[in-house]
């Protein structure tokens, strides 16, 4: 009998706001995506409040709860949202092409290459 | 605009909305390479650090944050109706610089909204009120362009 060791390649990408990342040809990840609380001080003291978007391939795949709740606590985060399918976190298996944009949020992306 | 790598050495590219912006982030930023306007290469993207890449994209941020502020001409109105008071609704970016281009305000005042058209960064309202003296109006910005995607400002102006 043969043992075979499959190993997969970790995947760790913070995306800040208006960048992507392409899942390069032949590979297929494994991922959960969360908002990411990487507000800056000058914009906490502005008090904005702006829904944040994760896009796959253009769609809104999740988001922030909503536009009153984002922003208004610094030390909050994304992923504490209780309601709909639009909120983060969210898992996903993606295959070479597909693209995963931050429209005005930070996105914490991991998981790994699936081999 | 940029490309940098991820910590998995993935390629990971910027692609601003606001393209004028992201040219002035860059060249304000220090080791992008990037001095002036036609350094800016239009075919490919510029290669870039993930600590310098983070740096520009904060520096957007900045230039392009549309934050609404408000103000009173003295702070005060006269009870009845009597006279008006000027209300100035500023539309800013994190550099309190007042943003060009026309948009449409929607400012609360005691929790009635009105639409205030914005110029270069600027609109103007005037107010009355029929409260009694020693009262307050609570004035609010709390829209622009029907987004909540907004600061929401707001002043106090006393009835006299």
């Amino acid at each position: 009998m043969t043992n075979t060791t499959i190993e997969n390649q970790a995947l760790s990408i913070q995306l800040n706001s208006s960048e992507s990342v392409t899942v390069p040809t032949n590979e297929v990840w494994k991922v959960t995506i969360n908002g990411r609380a990487a507000v800056a001080a000058s914009d906490k003291n502005s008090n904005q409040s702006v829904r944040r978007y994760c896009r796959i391939n253009g769609v809104v795949a999740a988001s922030s709860e909503s536009e009153a709740q984002a922003w208004t606590d610094p030390s909050d985060n994304d992923n504490d949202s209780d309601s709909a399918s639009t909120t983060f976190p969210i898992n996903a298996v993606l295959v070479e092409g597909d693209v995963i944009a931050a429209d005005n949020t930070g996105l914490q992306i991991g998981g790994f290459v699936v081999n | 605009m940029y490309y940098r790598k991820s910590n998995s050495g993935h390629r990971v590219e910027w692609n601003p909305a606001n393209e004028s912006a992201a040219i002035q982030a860059l060249i304000e930023t220090s080791d992008t390479g990037v001095s002036a306007e036609n350094e800016v290469p239009t075919e490919e993207k510029i290669k870039l650090s993930r600590d310098v890449a983070e740096s520009v994209n904060k520096r957007y941020k900045a230039l392009t944050l549309k934050k609404l502020v408000v103000s009173s001409e003295d702070g005060e109105v006269e009870s009845g109706g009597v006279s008006s008071e000027t209300i100035t609704t500023e539309l800013v970016n994190g550099d309190d610089e007042r943003h060009t281009g026309s948009y449409t305000a929607t400012v609360s005042i005691d929790n009635s909204t009105k639409q205030v058209d914005i110029v270069d960064g600027v609109g103007e309202l005037q107010i009355t009120t029929d409260k009694n003296v020693g009262a307050v109006v609570n004035v609010r910005a709390i829209e622009l362009n029907g987004s909540k995607a907004v600061s929401s400002d707001e002043i106090g102006v006393d009835v006299i």
